[in-house]
């Protein structure tokens, strides 16, 4: 891991060679460490590979190989390998496998304790080993080291059908390590009836306590959006009354940000005819209730994959727009807790195939971070005046 | 068919597992061939993916309809990759679909190829479009319904008998 690489030099290129085998993907999990180090995770050739950055995104290290032996890593938009750093520095990574049948996957898991140079054999996290859907994994670690993984699960969805019963969507599940990630805890069920195919957002309340946001199934078909806290109490809050009553897989997750005020920020897409487009609203009271929805993005440029990040008072949003020609990450900034925010800018563009947009932090400063296919990743840095 | 070409049939039906499908590839322009390859006739343009749990559910229903509807023309456009081609042709011939005419997104710049579909589809799956001979166009999010497709075409039957 000593090597240092040029940018975009080297086995994450995505050439016209890898886009032949097209098993690299531009889907990739960013974390800063406390000492300011950036981590990267991404998958190509079925292997998970970890690289670090001390320069902010200018020159990377070697790739590290994360499972010696080869599997079929679950890497397009909605599903990426996550990477999170344990309180005494242990590397974790986390991704879903893809099975055989269809739909099926394993959530995996694997902790690196000599800085990112060597990772454990991956385990499967879920308890239950069917082939059958377990996927959309994300991670974090909590203020006593604790690390917690939710993801959506068919296990009652299969078990209600053998049974001749109609079940409607997935389970959030949710495991924890309390052993800087050498064992997971038996799964938990968070919540019967989560949309298929959006990702989970997870962040943790300043309590400590992770608190997720996802895509719902309400009543038969409705998929709106649902805020639990993992605290015990199991309790559900609505968070968006869209009204989306659609048998449909929309592959577009929200996103959660809780900064040191203890706000909640969420951001979400819908689909609902005659409104649909991205929202942002905000929660004082943990989850309890919830600001009118702010719609943000242009619906006519595709608005999509909307990010929420909280840092000290600051908000930030961003999300990707496409005009007909280029691909744009568009940001708003609020420095005021989310109350008012600035007119929308772009933060970047490319002429070609890209990630997600992801917000990340590192201490007060933030990052866009987005991997794209002609210029490769891309960490741009935000300030009051960028957006 | 002489016996030594049968032979080499059969070998190469046992060769391989998948079926051999014309998968085609879409690209920037390919919607403007499809429309104007149906012009002047109703047909469907339907968008699914192999990792899309809805999608697979209207493909019985697709089947049903060309059984009933030999005139109905269905185009099926995956937005997985090329690569993923053995998949798709795979499913489809679970559905009894391989002769449909079946597309998949070769561009991994995937907005593009949405954007000229419609500009405001965000992406979610399955998206079907029908096209009315008079290229008026219903774009539907979600499984399509057996009766409103139906009700749809018979009267596009009945508005491009008249027209005759």
């Amino acid at each position: 891991m000593a090597a240092v690489a040029a940018p975009d030099a080297g086995a994450h290129a995505p050439g016209a060679e890898h886009q032949a085998h097209a098993k690299f993907s531009l889907a990739t999990g960013v974390v800063f460490d406390k000492n300011g180090r950036l981590w990267c995770v991404w998958t190509e050739e079925q292997r998970v590979l970890v690289r670090y950055s001390d320069d902010k995104g200018r020159h990377f290290s070697s790739p590290a190989r994360v499972n010696t032996a080869p599997e079929r890593v679950v890497a397009d938009g909605e599903n990426r390998p996550s990477i999170a750093i344990g309180t005494a520095d242990t590397i974790y990574v986390s991704w879903t496998q893809s099975l055989e049948q269809a739909y099926a996957g394993h959530i995996r898991f694997s902790r690196s304790r000599d800085g990112g140079r060597t990772f454990s054999a991956p385990v499967t996290v879920n308890d239950n080993r069917d082939p059958i859907s377990h996927r959309f994994q994300a991670m974090a670690v909590d203020r006593s080291g604790n690390v917690h993984l939710v993801w959506l699960d068919r296990r009652d969805q299969s078990a209600a059908k053998s049974r001749g019963e109609n079940y409607a969507g997935m389970a959030v599940y949710h495991a924890v390590s309390r052993d800087d990630g050498a064992s997971f805890s038996v799964n938990e069920k968070i919540a019967d009836h989560s949309c298929e195919c959006c990702r989970i957002a997870l962040a943790l309340d300043t309590d400590g306590t992770p608190v997720i946001f996802w895509r719902h199934v309400f009543d038969k078909n409705v998929r709106d959006h649902a805020l639990a806290r993992l605290d015990g109490t199991a309790a559900l809050s609505r968070v968006s009354h869209d009204n989306w009553a659609v048998d449909a897989c929309p592959h577009h997750g929200p996103s959660l940000s809780i900064g040191r005020d203890g706000i909640y920020h969420l951001a979400w897409f819908s689909g609902a005819p005659g409104h649909a487009g991205l929202f942002y609203s905000r929660s004082t009271d943990r989850g309890r209730s919830f600001s009118v929805p702010m719609p943000f993005g242009n619906s006519k440029a595709q608005a999509a994959h909307p990010q929420v990040l909280s840092v000290g008072g600051h908000v930030w949003l961003a999300w990707k727009e496409f005009d007909g020609r280029d691909a744009a990450v568009r940001g708003m900034h609020s420095t005021d807790g989310g109350r008012t925010w600035s007119a929308p800018a772009a933060v970047a563009t490319t002429a070609g195939a890209s990630d997600h947009p992801l917000l990340t932090a590192n201490g007060a400063e933030v990052f866009l971070s987005w991997q794209t296919a002609r210029e490769g990743y891309r960490l741009i840095e935000l300030d009051g005046n960028r957006p | 068919m002489t016996r030594r070409a049968l032979t080499i049939v059969i070998g190469l039906l046992l060769a391989s597992p998948v079926p051999a499908q014309d998968i085609r590839a879409f690209e920037p322009g390919s919607l403007a061939a499809i429309e104007a390859a149906h012009a002047g006739r109703p047909f469907i343009l339907a968008c699914w993916s192999i990792t899309c749990t809805h999608c697979q559910e209207e493909f019985a229903l697709f089947a049903d309809l060309r059984r009933r509807y030999p005139d109905l023309e269905i185009v099926l456009v995956s937005t997985d990759s090329p690569d993923e081609s053995d998949a798709i042709a795979l499913t489809l011939k679970r559905y009894h679909l391989e002769s449909i005419d079946s597309w998949v997104f070769a561009d991994d710049f995937a907005e593009r190829l949405r954007f000229e579909i419609d500009r405001q589809w965000q992406g979610e799956l399955p998206r079907a479009y029908l096209y009315g001979a008079d290229r008026t166009v219903y774009g539907i999010s979600g499984r399509l319904d057996a009766r409103d497709v139906t009700r749809w075409f018979e009267r596009q039957r009945q508005f491009t008998a008249k027209d005759k």
